[in-house]
């Protein structure tokens, strides 16, 4: 009802069923590089293990002032505990490594921050941000992680491809051992702000007219104006970009990651690729388009269809 | 004739825009030009543009990867550098005398054998998405 109500495509999810009452992503360790945290929010309760700012060095990682919001959003969609509040994450056993960055940052700090992710033992790290002009340091240390992190498995290393319609050129998504995700609107189709390129992957939604009901700071502070600790899908400030897709993607890959920790980050992205719903209305060339990536990413395929294995090759 | 004529001032515009100032980016050369300098207590910062227009603040640090410490310990002699940090294996953040020497630096090491790449320690817009 609620699709029909709202004109969204009937088709325009990630195929979850009842999978997320089986699979929680416990025992996998998902970082989050982002603008900052509201750690007392209360539906994140039990999640966050390790913390910490680039610009202070310490773990204090709440949000600058009082309108920030983004690293919060981005990690309830990953983390939002299963309880009687709010909202549910995909991942909501996950435990959360939290790297407050700053808006303009060296890239050495940006460095330091994959090394702290690293030393804190994630298996994934999501980034929704980027800069479109990766230096030769930065993408040296992400690709060294994501070839030898997780001891030779790789860690997987998530990147929103950004919302400006354009192609990822020389952005962090566009490193091709990193998972690049694009966005996708309520027509189920490519949202007209994803950007594209040779090097995007997947692309899972971001919303569009409606956004993805998160959370938000506690209180009076963050963005949202309909409920004081949760950004909902129709509040005028709703939360809408391909900062969505990326965490849902991380969400995903984290409930992979329970299944089977052994798991290498190639393996990964194959089954990602192998699974991924064929959506849109742009031909797809050796199963992928530089639009759509390999296609929409859908739960359903990669656990319950059993077109491929989870056992370690 | 008309589009030759037009091609050689575009040529010479974007010579006089990035000059001979420049870095290396996977061993190519990408131009430079000097946006605005920003003074403050404890930092120096100048920013610039480069070719593909994304603004780079500078200061007087910068990375740099070699194939061999030995041989950086040479190289720190000879540009008067020191290491603030070592950021991974191989992997260098060293600090220059002054913030105006750190690219023409930063180029100079890029061209050593020994050395696998160095640019200044670029501060840049992180966009959230």
């Amino acid at each position: 009802m609620f699709y029909s109500q709202n004109a969204i495509n009937e088709n325009a999810h990630i195929n979850v069923k009842n999978l997320l009452q089986t699979y929680t992503g416990e025992g996998v360790r998902v970082a989050i590089i982002d603008d900052g945290l509201d750690t007392q929010h209360e539906d994140l309760k039990g999640s966050i293990i390790h913390s910490y700012d680039v610009t202070t060095k310490t773990s204090d990682v709440s949000h600058s002032d009082s309108s920030g919001y983004h690293g919060t959003a981005v990690t309830g969609i990953i983390a939002a505990r299963k309880n009687l509040k709010g909202i549910q994450g995909i991942a909501s056993e996950v435990k959360v490594i939290f790297l407050k960055y700053k808006e303009k940052m060296s890239d050495s700090q940006t460095i330091e921050l994959f090394n702290k992710a690293e030393e804190f033992g994630a298996d994934i790290i999501n980034c929704s941000w980027g800069t479109y002009d990766v230096s030769d340091a930065v993408k040296d240390k992400i690709v060294d992680l994501s070839i030898n992190g997780r001891n030779g498995k790789g860690t997987i290393i998530v990147f929103a491809s950004g919302n400006d319609d354009i192609d990822m050129g020389n952005d962090e998504s566009a490193i091709p051992e990193v998972i690049a995700v694009g966005a996708t609107d309520k027509d189920n189709l490519r949202a007209y702000y994803s950007n594209y390129g040779k090097f995007l992957d997947i692309v899972a939604p971001g919303g569009y007219y409606l956004g993805i009901t998160t959370l938000d700071p506690i209180g009076e502070d963050g963005i949202s104006s309909k409920d004081i600790n949760y950004i909902l899908y129709d509040d005028s400030n709703y939360f809408v970009g391909t900062s969505a897709s990326a965490p849902i993607v991380s969400g995903v890959i984290a409930l992979m990651l329970q299944e089977n920790a052994a798991l290498t980050r190639v393996e990964i992205e194959n089954i990602l690729h192998k699974t991924s719903d064929k959506v849109g209305n742009v031909m797809y060339l050796d199963e992928r388009n530089d639009y759509y990536g390999y296609g929409k990413v859908n739960l359903t395929n990669i656990f319950l269809n059993k077109r491929y294995s989870f056992a370690p090759s | 004739m008309k589009k030759t004529v037009i091609i050689c001032i575009l040529f010479v515009s974007v010579l006089q825009v990035f000059g001979n100032t420049y870095y290396y980016k996977n061993n190519k050369k990408v131009g430079l030009s000097l946006k605005k300098v920003v003074s403050r207590a404890t930092t120096n910062i100048d920013y610039y543009v480069n070719e593909y227009g994304i603004e780079l603040g500078i200061t007087d640090k910068l990375i740099v990867k070699t194939k061999n410490k030995k041989t950086l310990i040479i190289y720190l002699d000879e540009f008067n550098l020191s290491i603030e940090k070592e950021l991974s294996k191989d992997l260098y953040l060293l600090k220059t005398m002054d913030k105006n020497l750190t690219i023409n630096i930063a180029n100079k090491l890029n061209e050593k054998n020994t050395i696998l790449y160095a640019h200044p320690d670029f501060i840049k817009k992180r966009m959230m998405r």
